[in-house]
């Protein structure tokens, strides 16, 4: 078990929702969001914690839910995206490179530079070994050496929270946009309720 | 004529954002940090440590090669000069796959030639060298950039020391195709002919972009993933006969060769456009990428 800091890119914001975040109950799944009644039936969790969830989470996020449906998988998913980097080995080159958290992050922050949004800074205790059905630990889904089935989206360097981060284990969000020929940040704004990892051991940045 | 874009199967307006944001990234990457805890905060020591400099000019460097990847299927003049950049950056790096840019742009670079001279005449045995050069891969990326460039015979020697049995890029070049093409280029001083490489490469990047179509809409910053290939394509901007070495030619029939009447004339637009770098480089990126801004 880790402690894995994570980034999280958020398009369009919409503001009211971006005040509460630090108040409310941090960063939760499609399948909360889209709940009507912005309530989580606790029972159902159990069933949809499972491999075939995770992994139309990650390969199939804007299918029809085969089995939760007839939403699409995003609107049903009880997985948060995060995204920690990812190394991939090029070969070509024989170099390796790194797919920084921060880029992919800002990538869909900004719609590949389109519109406004923001970074969200979190940490998340991630396991060396698969555990879908353990609420508390997110998914090294960017990790070949605990999930090794093939992922085109891998290089996303996924870490798949479940059912929420808690506000506690956001640190800060900061605007990102694209201005001329560059991607700028703004200020942070820094979460004044954040509870730091430093008292747990193996804390890992993100790339 | 169909352009390239098209004839590939790519959205251009996609394929232009793809290339305003990786050359934004590639531009900025330095500037995306973990944002710090005001002075009056005191720091944990489980917060994020910044990634060392070489990893972020290397991240750079291959995010505006993808960006001129994506403009040489829309744009050769745009394509080359972001090509031109992507060399700067990989030089930044210091990975010898600058050289090969470099040389493939007709541009010379004392630094590279050096290192090269200094590898052909003495090898890799050498405790000076950058790391990357014993990857095999980037040795002859060192050779081949020597080769186009003003060292042809340097960069024989270079490949020459090079696995035989490796392949090169991303149309995985035989080496031996590759040494073939620089012996009859130093042999008949033509700086450009038609040959097997040349076939080879259309071949491929044909092959490549079938494969690309079936790829799941997911876009990398990786230079092969996006676009046309630059390596391949500015070699075979040197491999193909310029117009004026070619013979008139029959209207081709297939679509093989259709693809390939495409290709040649992307790579006379790369070398008008290489001819003219040294001009086009004064031109400000912001001016150069204007339209595509919006």
């Amino acid at each position: 078990m880790h402690v894995q800091w994570c980034v999280r890119g958020i398009a369009r914001p919409d503001s009211d929702w971006l005040n509460r975040l630090f108040s409310s109950a941090g960063l939760v799944c499609g399948w909360w969001r889209a709940r009507p009644d912005g309530t989580l039936p606790a029972a159902e969790i159990q069933l949809r914690l499972d491999q075939l969830q995770l992994d139309l989470h990650q390969n199939a996020f804007y299918a029809v839910d085969p089995r939760f449906g007839p939403e699409r998988v995003q609107d049903t998913t009880p997985f948060v995206s995060l995204s920690a980097g990812a190394v991939s080995r090029e070969t070509l080159l024989h170099t390796n490179v790194a797919h920084r958290a921060q880029f992919v992050a800002s990538e869909f922050a900004t719609d590949y530079g389109r519109c406004d949004g923001v970074l969200v800074y979190c940490w998340v205790i991630t396991s060396t070994v698969p555990a879908v059905p353990i609420v508390g630990v997110a998914e090294e889904l960017r990790d070949l050496n605990s999930g090794r089935a093939y992922s085109a989206f891998q290089l996303e360097g996924e870490v798949a929270a479940k059912i929420e981060v808690p506000a506690r284990q956001l640190y800060a969000y900061q605007p990102v946009r694209r201005i001329g020929l560059r991607y700028e940040t703004g200020s942070a704004v820094f979460n004044p309720r954040f509870v730091s990892p430093d008292p747990l051991s193996e804390i890992r940045s993100f790339l | 004529m169909t352009s390239i874009a098209s004839a590939v199967g790519y959205d251009e307006s996609e394929l232009r954002q793809r290339t305003i944001s990786l050359v934004s990234y590639a531009l900025s990457n330095r500037d995306l940090r973990f944002p710090e805890p005001e002075p009056s905060v005191e720091r944990s020591a489980g917060y994020p440590i910044p990634p060392n400099t070489n990893m972020v000019s290397a991240e750079a460097a291959m995010a505006m090669a993808g960006a001129a990847s994506c403009a040489l299927a829309l744009d050769q003049r745009i394509g080359v000069r972001l090509a031109w950049e992507s060399a700067k950056l990989y030089a930044e790096a210091g990975q010898p796959y600058a050289a090969f840019l470099l040389g493939a742009l007709g541009r010379t670079d004392e630094r590279w030639t050096q290192l090269a001279v200094r590898v052909a005449e003495g090898g890799l045995g050498q405790v000076d060298l950058p790391g990357q050069l014993f990857a095999s891969t980037q040795l002859a990326y060192l050779g081949l950039g020597a080769a186009l460039g003003d060292a042809p015979g340097v960069g024989l020697r270079i490949l020459s020391m090079a696995s035989a049995a490796m392949a090169v890029g991303s149309s995985q070049v035989p080496l031996d195709l590759i040494r073939d093409f620089v012996v009859v280029r130093i042999a008949e001083r033509r700086e450009r002919g038609d040959s097997i490489l040349a076939r080879y490469l259309v071949s491929a990047i044909a092959q490549g972009q079938v494969e690309a179509q079936r790829m799941p809409h997911y876009r990398r910053l990786l230079p092969w993933n996006v676009g046309l290939p630059l390596d391949s394509i500015l070699l075979l901007t040197h491999a193909l006969p310029a117009p004026t070495d070619r013979p008139d030619e029959p209207a081709s029939r297939d679509d093989r060769e259709d693809f390939g009447e495409l290709l040649t004339s992307v790579t006379d637009e790369i070398r008008r456009a290489t001819e003219n770098l040294p001009e086009h480089v004064r031109e400000p990126l912001e001016v150069l990428l204007g339209e595509w801004l919006g």
